[in-house]
């Protein structure tokens, strides 16, 4: 065990927010791995740069999010390798690169038209926030919106890309 | 798809998206959310698919 002057700040986070992230983490699908995924978030946040955090609790709880989005990735890369070894695979994984690019190309012009299709502001809107990872409430300040604009712009290419991307995939 | 499916995956797209914010703080909420029944959690895990499968595409580099 650690001694607990050497328990960092972002680790004493952790356990005293153990109970409300073992909560969440059983929410988010993990079952009786409760406390494994607990000891890789601690292992995480140990091999992390000691910077100030402004908000440690937040912190935490989004460390987990990533953690368990990348436990899901892994999960289905590995059955989709699975499937693409039985030949069921629309676009195996090793298809030939080229035809990957032209793949992902076309989604890119269908993406690009979908959000182009929603006007100048909520393409710009969904950019800022998705790609340039600018908070809902900076982008309303930056562009003099009200708050409540900014998450309806948002929907709005939510919803766009949720179905866009039915539609491809069903095509 | 049924409504009450159609309710769920648009709830779940909100959830998704508030939770792309880097300012979110409402883990609680999402757990409450996610919690009554293993619906929400696919419906949930669909949404974050789909916006990351957005992100991926439009972050994409193709000059080689």
């Amino acid at each position: 065990m650690v001694a607990q002057a050497e328990i960092s700040g972002l680790h004493a986070t952790l356990l005293k927010e153990r109970g409300r992230l073992l909560r969440f983490l059983a929410a988010r699908g993990v079952g009786h791995e409760a406390e494994d995924v607990f000891h890789d978030l601690w292992r995480k946040i140990a091999v992390m740069p000691e910077r100030s955090i402004a908000d440690p609790v937040s912190y935490i709880f989004r460390a987990a999010e990533n953690h368990m989005r990348d436990l899901r990735r892994a999960t289905i890369s590995r059955e989709k390798r699975q499937f693409d070894w039985h030949g069921m695979a629309d676009v195996p994984e090793d298809a030939p690169a080229g035809e990957r690019v032209l793949i992902a190309r076309e989604q890119l012009t269908h993406v690009q038209a979908a959000l182009a299709g929603l006007g100048s502001r909520v393409d710009y809107v969904f950019r800022r926030y998705r790609l340039d990872g600018v908070g809902q409430a900076e982008i309303a300040s930056e562009l003099g919106m009200s708050l409540s604009s900014v998450e309806k712009d948002l929907q709005k290419a939510y919803r766009t890309l949720a179905e866009l991307r039915i539609k491809l995939n069903t095509e | 798809m049924t409504t009450h499916q159609l309710e769920l995956s648009n709830a779940a797209r909100l959830w998704a998206m508030r939770v792309a914010d880097p300012d979110f703080r409402d883990w609680d909420g999402l757990t409450r959310w996610l919690e009554p029944s293993r619906a929400h959690l696919a419906a949930y895990e669909a949404a974050v698919e789909t916006d990351e499968w957005a992100k991926q595409i439009l972050t994409k580099d193709f000059e080689r």
